[in-house]
């Protein structure tokens, strides 16, 4: 899954630090709908990291 | 060839934490032994993806939580629109179960002994010139000290509507009542 923003390795280095968080996430409903709270969350995601173009961030160093 | 470093994103903590990484600490200390293009271009190029990856993560955190929220509130909504029909507390077919309690109270009330409960004769007698309902609504009243509002529940009828059927039906007792004790009177 080739983005303007990151490669697949990235995506899914991203997707590990955020699973904690969709985790959390899931506690704001009940568990019958977690599984589907879940799926939206993930999608919804890689759907921003695809698509939401990035500011390029400030360098390092001064040109 | 050296670089001037940017100090306002050296000394910042997302650099602390990027430095945190053992790889991203490596392109660090192999420019500053070796400051050429390509580790300056290494580390930049590092570092902006780090700072991009922390700014989807940050963004993400915070989206997750407003949007579970509301997708709790849509799930809730969607549940409260889609009741199951014995779910709804006023679907016709509680209402109907609600008749059928009504109706079982008034067989009950049928099946019952109303004769027990009256001693006088004359009055028993008088009772029985009402009709079925004027003495259900009697024997509820009176016997079984149900209110008006909850005669009026198994009737289906208003609360007011009960009262004067009451008030009707004692003023015609009386009136029976008292026409009867009079012919009996008048036999002795």
């Amino acid at each position: 899954m080739k983005t303007k923003n990151f490669d697949e390795q990235e995506i899914e280095e991203i997707l590990k630090i955020i699973e904690p968080m969709v985790n959390y996430a899931l506690l704001q409903t009940s568990p019958k709908y977690r599984e589907e709270l879940k799926q939206h969350l993930f999608e919804m995601a890689l759907k921003y990291l695809a698509k939401v173009p990035f500011k390029e961030p400030k360098s390092l160093f001064i040109d | 060839m050296s670089f001037h470093f940017n100090f306002e994103m050296l000394n910042s903590s997302l650099f602390k934490n990027f430095l945190k990484n053992q790889n991203n600490n490596k392109l660090f200390t192999d420019y500053l032994c070796n400051s050429t293009d390509e580790n300056k271009d290494l580390l930049d190029k590092a570092f902006k993806k780090y700072v991009k990856k922390a700014i989807a993560v940050s963004y993400l955190k915070k989206v997750f939580h407003y949007e579970s929220r509301r997708f709790d509130k849509n799930i809730r909504k969607k549940d409260n629109k889609e009741l199951l029909i014995l779910d709804e507390l006023n679907s016709p077919i509680i209402a109907s179960l609600k008749d059928i309690e009504a109706e079982n109270k008034l067989n009950q009330i049928e099946v019952g002994n109303r004769n027990g409960f009256i001693t006088n004769q004359l009055l028993g007698k008088a009772i029985y010139t009402l009709s079925e309902r004027q003495q259900k609504i009697l024997y509820l009243y009176y016997v079984l000290n149900l209110s008006d509002i909850e005669i009026a529940a198994i009737f289906d009828v208003s609360q007011q509507a009960i009262s004067k059927s009451r008030k009707h039906i004692i003023s015609k007792l009386k009136r029976v009542y008292d026409g009867r004790q009079f012919n009996e009177d008048k036999k002795f």
